[in-house]
C-alpha cells in the first residue's frame, strides 16, 4: 500500500513551571492510503499529544516539537511555516475532537462553521459554500439540512452535534482524518452510530482514519492496525488481529481484560493497579514496571523494541530473545 | 421582543420613580435652601420667594405637584439662574457634553478593544506589558491631573490644540482625551483577559484545525465571544462619560451638563438636582437596554424573552 504519512521519532515536551515534560518520546509509525488505524492507551499517555502534533496544534508556549519527523506528501510539518499549515489543516488532514459540546463555536451558525471550510480552501462565495454545507450535513445523516445549517450547536443535541463536527472535518475530502476520541462524550447508542459513519466514510472517500481511543473493544471491529502507547511512547503495534489473537505486552493485557465482556460472567471489570507514571521525570527503565506484574530486575532497562512476525513490535522484556518466558503463555495464565 | 421591551419600559418607570423620591427626600433632608444666602434676605422677600416658588407648601404637596409636572415632562424652573427652566439647562448643557463624551466614549472603544486584543494575543511579551503597564497608569492617574499635563505639554509647549473654551472640533480633542483615559485601560484590561479566556477554548483549536488564519480566527471566531464583558462596562460607563464630567468641563471651561451635578448641589437648586438626577438615571436605564439588546446580537443562547428557551 502506499504510504501517505510517517511519523519518525515524534518527540513533544511541554515546558512547565515544574521542568520539563517528555509528553511524546520517540513514536513512529506509518499510516497507509485508506488505512484505519488505532492509537490506544490510558489518559495522559501521550495519543492526543502525537494527534495534535500532527497537525501542528499544540500550543506553543508552553507545548514544543523537540524532535523527529512528520513526513506528509514528501515534506516534513514538523518544520512547515504556518501558511503552509493552514492549506493543509482542514484541507488534506483534518481532526475531529473529543467533546462537540465545547469544539463548536457557540456563536457561530453550523451553517457558517461548515461552510468555512470551502469559503477558506476553495475560496466558493458564502452561498454555494452553505449548498455545499447542505450537502455535507445530508452526508452525515442530519434530518432537514437546508433548516439545520441556520441553527447555533446549541439547539442540537451532543450526537448531532458530533455528526457536525465529523461533516465539518471531512468538507474537502482530507486524505487524513484524525479522530480523537470521538465518541467519548456520546451515549452508547450514538457511539456506534458514529462509529459506523466514519467507517462508511472510509470506504467512500478512501479516507485514512488515525482512531484515536482508550476503548481497545472500540478498536476491534474498525482498525486493521493498532498502536498501545504508555507514557509517551508506542510499546506495542500489531495488526488489530494479530494484537486480539496474541498480544505480547503486558500493558496490553491489562487493557484487555479491563474491556466489558457480557458474554463472560465475571463479579466485578479488571483494571490496572497503580498509576501512569510522572513524565516529569520518568523513569529510566520500562515506564510500565511499577504496575507489572511480570517485573523483572532486567525492567529497570529501557527495554528494547523487538519485531516479530507479521510486523508486530513490543517493547518489553519478556519477548527479549533471552527471555525464560513466553508471553503468550502468561496472559493465558493471567486470564485463568 | 415587544414583551421585552413594554417589560423595560415599566420598569423604567419603576427605577424613576424610586430615584425621584429618593432624591426629593434627601434633598430637602439636607440643611439649607435655594435662598440660604450669608447675607440675610429681608423676612418679608424671603417669604415673597417662598411662596413664589412654592416652597411655603407642605412637602408632600410639593412631591404631587412636582410629580404632575414631571408627567408634563417639565421639571420646573431653576431657582438659580432667573428665567432658565431645568428643561433649558438640559437642552443647553447636554448637546456638549453629548459631543465631547460621544467623541471620548469613541476614543476608549476604538483605542481600548484593539490594545486588549493586541496584549491577548501577544500575552506575557513585551507588548503585552507594554499595554498593560499602560492601563494601569490610566486607571491610577485622576482625569484633573492628565487633563493638566495635556494643557501644558499640548497646549502650552507644543500649542497644538487650545487649552480650553468651546469652539469647535479642536477644542474637543484633550478634553475628550482626558475623559476617555479610564475607560480605555478599563476596556483594555476587560478586553485582554476576555480574549485570553475565549482563546484557550476548544472551539478556537477547532477553527484552527480547519485551517483558519490568525486575522480571521480573531474576528470570526474569537471576537464576539470575547466582547460581552467589554459590552457590559462600556454600557453604563456611556451614560456616565455622555452626560459630562464635572472635572474635566470646570479644568477646560466648557459648557456642558456635567458641572450642574454639582454646583446644583451647592446652590441647593432643588429643581436642578431632580431635573438632571432623572435624566441620568434614564439615560443609565436606556444604555443598560441596548446592553441587553448587544447580548442578544452577540450570543445567539441568551435569549431577552424567556429563560431556557432557544
Amino acid at each position: 500500500m502506499e504510504k501517505i504519512l510517517s511519523v519518525e521519532n515524534l518527540k513533544v515536551i511541554f515546558n512547565t513551571y515544574a521542568g520539563t515534560v517528555q509528553a511524546v518520546s520517540d513514536v513512529s509509525f506509518t499510516l497507509d492510503k485508506g488505512e484505519i488505524i488505532g492509537i490506544v492507551g490510558e489518559s495522559g499517555c501521550g495519543k492526543s499529544v502525537t494527534s495534535s502534533a500532527i497537525m501542528r496544534l499544540i500550543p506553543s508556549p508552553p507545548g514544543q516539537i523537540s524532535g523527529g519527523r512528520i513526513i506528509f506528501d514528501g515534506k516534513d510539518l514538523v518544520s512547515l511555516d504556518e501558511k503552509a499549515l493552514q492549506s493543509i489543516r482542514g484541507n488534506q488532514i483534518s481532526m475531529i475532537f473529543q467533546d462537540p459540546i465545547v469544539s463548536l463555536n457557540p456563536v457561530l451558525t453550523v451553517g457558517l462553521q461548515l461552510a468555512e471550510s470551502f469559503m477558506l480552501h476553495q475560496k466558493l462565495p458564502k452561498k454555494l459554500a452553505l449548498e455545499k454545507a447542505v450537502e455535507l450535513l445530508k452526508l452525515v445523516g442530519i434530518p432537514a439540512p437546508e433548516e439545520r445549517i441556520h441553527q447555533y450547536p446549541h439547539q442540537m443535541s451532543g450526537g448531532m452535534r458530533q455528526r457536525v463536527m465529523i461533516a465539518m472535518a471531512l468538507a474537502l475530502r482530507p486524505r487524513i482524518l484524525i479522530a480523537d476520541e470521538p465518541t467519548t462524550a456520546l451515549d452508547v447508542t450514538v457511539q456506534a452510530q458514529i462509529m459506523e459513519l466514519i467507517k462508511k466514510l472510509n470506504t467512500e472517500l478512501s479516507t485514512a482514519v488515525i482512531l484515536i481511543t482508550h476503548d481497545l473493544g472500540v478498536v476491534a471491529g474498525m482498525c486493521s492496525r493498532v498502536l498501545v502507547m504508555y507514557a509517551g511512547k508506542i510499546v506495542e503495534s500489531a495488526p488489530a488481529r494479530e494484537l486480539y489473537n496474541s498480544p505480547q505486552h503486558p500493558y496490553t493485557w491489562g487493557l484487555l481484560k479491563s474491556v466489558p465482556r457480557p458474554d463472560k460472567q465475571k463479579a466485578a471489570l479488571s483494571s490496572i493497579p497503580g498509576q501512569p507514571p510522572d513524565l516529569l521525570a520518568p523513569p529510566s527503565g520500562c515506564a510500565f514496571m511499577p504496575r507489572c506484574q511480570f517485573a523483572m530486575e532486567i525492567c529497570k532497562q529501557p527495554p528494547k523494541e523487538t519485531v516479530g512476525s507479521e510486523n508486530h513490535s513490543c517493547r518489553c522484556w519478556l519477548v527479549d530473545p533471552a527471555s525464560p518466558y513466553s508471553p503468550g503463555t502468561l496472559f493465558k495464565e493471567g486470564e485463568a | 421582543m415587544l414583551q421585552y421591551v413594554s417589560k423595560r419600559i415599566l420598569s423604567l418607570v419603576l427605577v424613576l420613580y424610586i430615584v425621584i423620591t429618593a432624591t426629593f427626600l434627601l434633598m430637602h433632608a439636607i440643611p439649607g435652601g435655594p435662598f440660604t444666602a450669608e447675607k440675610k434676605l429681608a423676612p418679608e422677600v424671603l417669604r415673597n420667594i417662598n411662596a413664589r416658588y412654592h416652597l411655603d407648601d407642605p412637602l408632600w404637596q410639593q412631591y404631587t405637584d412636582y410629580m404632575g409636572n414631571i408627567l408634563k415632562f417639565d421639571f420646573g424652573p431653576s431657582f438659580k439662574y432667573q428665567d432658565r427652566t431645568v428643561n433649558k439647562i438640559i437642552a443647553d448643557g447636554f448637546p456638549v457634553s453629548l459631543q465631547l463624551g460621544s467623541l471620548a466614549v469613541l476614543l476608549a472603544v476604538a483605542f481600548g478593544i484593539p490594545a486588549g486584543i493586541i496584549a491577548a494575543l501577544r500575552h506575557n511579551r513585551f507588548l503585552d506589558y507594554l499595554v498593560m503597564s499602560s492601563s494601569t497608569l490610566g486607571i491610577s492617574i485622576p482625569s484633573f491631573i492628565l487633563a493638566s499635563l495635556l494643557i501644558y505639554f499640548l497646549a502650552f509647549k507644543i500649542k497644538l490644540f487650545p487649552a480650553a473654551m468651546w469652539n469647535g472640533f479642536s477644542y474637543m480633542i484633550l478634553p475628550s482625551i482626558s475623559l476617555a483615559a479610564l475607560p480605555m485601560a478599563v476596556i483594555a484590561r476587560l478586553m485582554r483577559s476576555s480574549m485570553l479566556e475565549v482563546l484557550s477554548q476548544d472551539f478556537i483549536r477547532t477553527a484552527r484545525a480547519k485551517g483558519v488564519g490568525q486575522g480571521l480566527l480573531i474576528y470570526r471566531h474569537a471576537l464576539k465571544n470575547s466582547l460581552i464583558p467589554v459590552v457590559t462596562y462600556v454600557g453604563p460607563m456611556a451614560a456616565g462619560v455622555l452626560t459630562g464630567s464635572f472635572v474635566v468641563e470646570s479644568i477646560f471651561n466648557i459648557p456642558g451638563l456635567g458641572r450642574h451635578f454639582v454646583t446644583s448641589i451647592y446652590n441647593r437648586d432643588y429643581t436642578v438636582i431632580l431635573g438632571i438626577t432623572i435624566f441620568y438615571s434614564a439615560l443609565i436605564v436606556f444604555f443598560n437596554f441596548l446592553v441587553d439588546i448587544a447580548y442578544v446580537l452577540l450570543d445567539p443562547r441568551i435569549s431577552l424573552d424567556k429563560k431556557g428557551e432557544n
